[in-house]
């Protein structure tokens, strides 16, 4: 090494300068987002398949998948689900040999350009029992418009509980189940079922602010499974920690989870 | 079964040594020549100088005192030669009189290169030692000043351009030594343990270079007297200054300026060294341009105010701000002082006290009168929650502090020419505050005047601790020396984080422990042969805070083939009880804080190997040298996997792992003449894995660095020095936000999310850079000399990027690359009183 190394030195130096280029974001379109909810009892209908949005996009909705090959898996029988339709990412059975049941345990495979993203989840057993503190809610006669205050009184109210000594998470739909009911407010009619959040408690308060209907009601109420608990538990991610929920699946984001329901019935009357 | 069988080698080789005892312990023959090294000029003490006689095995290496003793020394007259970094080599001859009745006293000279008086072609002076000693380094004070910098002379800067030490492009002047992170690294100045090591976000080493006359290194497999710490030591011994005369230095630099006085004082001296940046009096454009590096800005700003919100932040977002106008002018400011008072009770002792105080702060609060626009908000970004057209003000506290201070009481005393002792007491602490909040304030004249809360994070950390150790050096024989020791540390570690919005707190950690941790070590240094030399040492920890015993296993060997060539290997565990934990921010890069291993939180092991080949062909030093090191225990703090239970209570968030760094250095090095330098290159990979993070697979870590070239040079050429460093690196790796996706919930909300793609997934770009500085000094009168150094940092304006930074306030989402530092050319000049 001589003097003229350092010339050298720092001509290899400049050379190396290379351009910088400008940031860019990761590339979301590799990333699938799956929404699978199954319900024991029902018809399997529930599972969306999408792309990631971009960190850059300010869409609240990814891109339908619609050509991945779905299959849900148990005890080794594989059952191959079908586009609900096209332009939706939304995958069913379209046969009628599959019932989900209390304890099933399902494996979840999507399949897409040699990449499979798959879950697995176990449909947990509904609630021991649900009863209702009474057969009937009354609805009070009001005068102003919704919200006025008009409905309360005797009656405004009435209690779903199930056994929950461990503080697991069940949620509470309450369905009107008569197509024919009339609306509680005339010429006003919204939809017929109302979904609550999920909640760590073995009663829920069935009010008559949720009731958009007269006649029979369905109060039913779904036990959680682990994962969508952890979902529903981190469903404020704070920007600051990006602390993003749980998930069962690989290769994919999103939830797969399973749940089972118990029903009683009410019927809402209007007050004489 | 191998713990067993390493047990069995550890003890076989202490066997060895004892066995040695017994016939040292029967030697008769020969005399004992003992002395002391000293710089000519100043009669500062030279520690770990190489004095050896000449046709003789006889060799020694001199303590913290200068003090060196020779055993067996053939009868008749003798010659001397003593070695020491950044000095003349120098040859004595002793007669034949018995040595045992006085002490030798070598002066070597320190040539002052740049006055262009010495011939540097004959003089064999070295610059950085890096072959003479298995697992060290020593870096000389000429090294320091030579190497270029941004006008400060800069001990760590230099140290990072060594092998197997990276840096380079990181906003911290602290070390990865071998794929470990800069807080498993024993700083010590003067005994004084030193938990944070930059100024300036680290574009300064927070040492000053006027006051330390020795610098080590121990990259790995280190000797069994240092402990509590698992990846390397830095050892800084501070000057003990002239005894005979006044000496004074000043200088002055575009961001600092610092001073520096050595005051005899009969028996001892009085050293004084302080510097202090004027950067919150006097801020210049290189000020600007450092600040911004760091990630600061001290422009105007006019933009639209941040919408909130996005996917997550608890809604759609909307109600931003807009900045009529944000001026920024932060201050900042650093300093450092240090002060040691030695004394020499009598030929045998040396009293020293040291004191060390450095401290940054920067403040870079500010209001703005700004106009709010918007919806509802979300909870986070700029979302206020106030109407549209709304007058007003936002309130921002951004107040960072931090620093170390340290006081070490030391007492040598040389009981014998076999036997030293080293007793000290040393006092060190820590601390780091931020406070980073804001409110909003609504005008009276809006109708809805009020404060309104707006995020908030305020951290708090302190490290104290208080050392009483005494070591002991005793030379048995020329080819026998042990080192034995024993030492109390009482250490108390605070950190509290609060997360809050407003007064109100959504989150936080409170964590403090208080631990004694007593320490006993003792280690051989024997060389059954002239070629063969064997290091075994024991080191045990009984730490109270977390319940346990630590035995600390180590053992090292060199092997002289030829004259040339040279293998050695070392191996051996440690254990470290002050961790500092990364606080995981995927958005605006991780932050650190120390913690005390307790019960909840093990200490971090870890188990070093090494193994290398040295040649040493006159002028020129060839090494290779491989490293694998294992741990466990490393620490990691993150909020992203937290859940909607633990919210409050963040002290769940603490993961420990284990780590895994293995690479390749390679050096080659030019020791003499009038071009000097060396040109290494690191191959190697740092990894960990959490059982929690990445569903247990094993990720980088965040200093890992595949390659790392640097090239360093020095060019005498008459009275002007020239220098350059060139580092490569390739890209290190960063967590990245990678996607947003929403999820409707069985109630009918639509909820977004941000995913954060794997931990370390990504790699920055890779950096490279050359610095290079010119130097002179100048012959002033006869009452001073000045001397005037410029250097250009980043010659060529490579636009290396420090860090990523993501904005998720903004819609859509940006992110920026921080660049490092741009072409940055420097001056510094120092006066020096005669």
């Amino acid at each position: 090494m001589n003097i003229r190394s350092l010339p050298a030195i720092s001509l290899f130096a400049c050379a190396a300068v290379a351009c910088t280029t400008e940031p860019t974001l990761p590339d979301a379109s590799e990333q699938w987002v799956i929404e699978a909810f199954l319900y024991a009892g029902e018809p399997v209908d529930g599972i969306r398949i999408t792309e990631a949005l971009p960190l850059g996009s300010s869409d609240t909705a990814g891109v339908p998948i619609d050509d991945a090959v779905v299959t849900l898996v148990r005890s080794g029988v594989r059952f191959s689900l079908t586009l609900a339709a096209n332009g939706t990412g939304r995958y069913h059975y379209a046969g009628n040999d599959l019932e989900v049941a209390p304890g099933d345990v399902f494996t979840l495979e999507a399949r897409r350009n040699g990449v499979v993203a798959s879950g697995t989840t176990v449909v947990p057993s509904p609630p021991e029992s649900v009863s209702l503190s009474a057969d009937s809610l009354v609805i009070a006669a009001f005068g102003g418009g919704r919200g006025g205050g008009g409905r309360g009184g005797t009656g405004s109210q009435l209690i779903a509980r199930w056994p929950n000594t461990s503080r697991e998470l069940f949620y509470v739909v309450v369905e009107s189940v008569d197509s024919s009911a009339a609306p509680i407010t005339a010429g006003f009619r919204p939809d017929r079922r109302f979904i609550f959040a999920p909640i760590a408690a073995d009663s829920f308060a069935v009010s008559t602010l949720s009731l958009s209907y007269y006649g029979l009601h369905q109060v039913r109420v779904y036990h959680v499974n682990a994962e969508y608990a952890a979902l529903y538990e981190s469903r404020q991610q704070d920007t600051r920690d990006l602390n993003e929920p749980a998930t069962n699946l690989t290769n994919a984001l999103g939830v797969f989870s399973a749940f089972s329901s118990r029903t009683a019935a009410f019927r809402a009357v209007a007050a004489q | 079964m191998a713990a067993r069988w390493r047990i069995l080698v550890v003890a076989l080789l202490l066997a060895g040594p004892a066995a040695a005892v017994r016939n040292a312990v029967g030697q008769s023959a020969g005399r004992t020549v003992a002395g002391v090294v000293q710089d000519s000029s100043t009669g500062e003490a030279l520690p770990r100088a190489y004095v050896s006689a000449v046709g003789a095995a006889n060799t020694a290496l001199t303590n913290t005192d200068g003090r060196f003793a020779l055993f067996g020394v053939p009868a008749g007259p003798l010659t001397l030669e003593v070695r020491y970094i950044g000095y003349a080599p120098a040859t004595i001859r002793i007669g034949d009189a018995p040595a045992d009745t006085g002490t030798v006293v070598i002066r070597l000279v320190r040539p002052v290169i740049r006055l262009g008086t010495v011939d540097v072609e004959s003089q064999r002076i070295l610059g950085v030692d890096a072959g003479s000693r298995v697992g060290e380094i020593a870096v000389s004070a000429e090294q320091v000043a030579t190497t270029p910098s941004l006008g400060e002379v800069d001990i760590f800067r230099t140290l990072q351009l060594l092998p197997g030490v990276s840096n380079a492009n990181r906003a911290t002047s602290g070390l990865y030594v071998r794929g470990g992170t800069p807080d498993q690294n024993l700083v010590l100045l003067d005994g004084m343990t030193m938990y944070h090591v930059d100024h300036f976000f680290g574009l300064f080493s927070a040492f000053n270079a006027d006051a330390v006359k020795d610098i080590r290194l121990f990259p790995g497999g280190y000797p069994a007297k240092y402990g509590g710490r698992v990846s390397s030591v830095v050892e800084l011994t501070g000057k003990t200054g002239d005894e005979t005369t006044f000496r004074g230095s000043a200088g002055l630099g575009l961001l600092s300026a610092r001073a520096a006085a050595e005051v005899p004082l009969g028996r001892g001296s009085l050293v004084v060294t302080a510097r202090r940046s004027y950067t919150d009096i006097v801020q210049s454009r290189l000020y600007d341009k450092l600040f911004a590096v760091t990630g600061g800005s001290t422009t105007t700003i006019q933009q639209p105010g941040p919408g909130g919100g996005g996917p997550g932040g608890g809604g759609p977002g909307g109600g931003g701000a807009f900045f009529n106008a944000q001026t920024l002018a932060p201050v900042f400011y650093f300093y450092d002082a240090n002060a040691k008072l030695s004394y020499r009770p009598s030929e045998h002792d040396l009293v020293s006290l040291s004191l060390y105080a450095g401290d940054d702060r920067l403040d870079q609060s500010q209001t703005s009168q700004v106009t709010f626009r918007g919806g509802p908000g979300g909870a986070f970004g700029g979302g206020t929650g106030i109407g549209d057209g709304s007058a007003g003000s936002i309130a921002n506290t951004d107040v960072s502090d931090w620093g170390n201070r340290g006081v070490s009481g030391r007492w040598l005393r040389q009981w014998s020419p076999r036997w030293s002792s080293d007793a000290l007491v040393a006092m060190s602490s820590y601390h780091s505050d931020a406070d980073r909040s804001s409110s909003a304030v609504l005008a009276a004249t809006a109708g809805n005047a009020g404060t309104l809360a707006r995020p908030s994070v305020r951290e708090h950390n302190t490290v104290e601790d208080l050392t009483v150790r005494v070591d002991n050096e005793i030379t048995a024989s020329t080819r026998l020396r042990f080192t034995a020791g024993a030492g109390i540390t009482r250490s108390h570690v605070q950190y509290n984080f609060t997360q809050g919005q407003g007064d109100s707190t959504t989150g936080g950690v409170r964590r403090g422990a208080e631990g004694l941790l007593a320490a006993v070590y003792a280690q051989s240094e024997w060389a059954p042969t002239r070629s063969l030399l064997l290091t075994t040492g024991l080191r045990v920890s009984a730490d109270d805070a977390t319940e346990r015993t630590y035995a600390e296993p180590r053992v090292s060997a060199s092997y002289q083939v030829n004259r040339v060539v040279r293998i050695h290997g070392a191996w051996g565990k440690y254990n470290q009880f002050v961790n500092r934990v990364e606080n995981e921010d995927v958005l605006s890069g991780s932050r650190d804080f120390w913690l005390l291993a307790d019960t909840g939180l093990a200490p971090t092991g870890a188990e070093h190997r090494v193994g290398g080949i040295t040649f040493d062909l006159n002028d020129y030093l060839l090494s290779v040298e491989a490293y694998d090191k294992k741990l466990d225990n490393v620490s990691l703090f993150s909020r992203r996997f937290r859940r909607v239970g633990v919210a409050a209570d963040f002290n769940t968030l603490f993961y420990q792992g284990t780590g895994e760094a293995r690479g390749l250095e390679f050096l080659v090095q030019k020791k003499y003449g009038r071009l000097t330098g060396w040109a290494a290159y690191t191959l190697a990979e740092a990894t960990e894995r959490y059982d929690e993070v990445d569903d247990g697979a094993a990720f980088p870590s965040a200093q890992d660095q595949r390659h790392e070239a640097k090239v360093s040079a020095a060019y005498q050429l008459g009275q002007w020095t020239l220098s350059s460093a060139f580092t490569f690196g390739s890209g290190t790796p960063y967590t990245s936000p990678e996607s947003q996706y929403y999820l409707t919930l069985l109630d009918g909300s639509r909820v977004g999310y941000i995913h954060v793609g794997d931990k370390n997934g990504e790699r920055l770009p890779s950096f490279h850079r050359l610095d290079a500085a010119l130097f002179r000094r100048f012959t002033g009168n006869a009452r001073f000399d000045w001397e005037v150094g410029l250097s250009v940092f980043n010659l060529y304006d490579r636009a290396n990027v420090a860090y990523r930074q993501f904005d998720l306030t903004t819609t859509p989402i940006t992110v920026t690359d921080v660049r490092s530092l741009g072409r940055t050319p420097s001056i510094d000049v120092r006066v020096f009183l005669k």
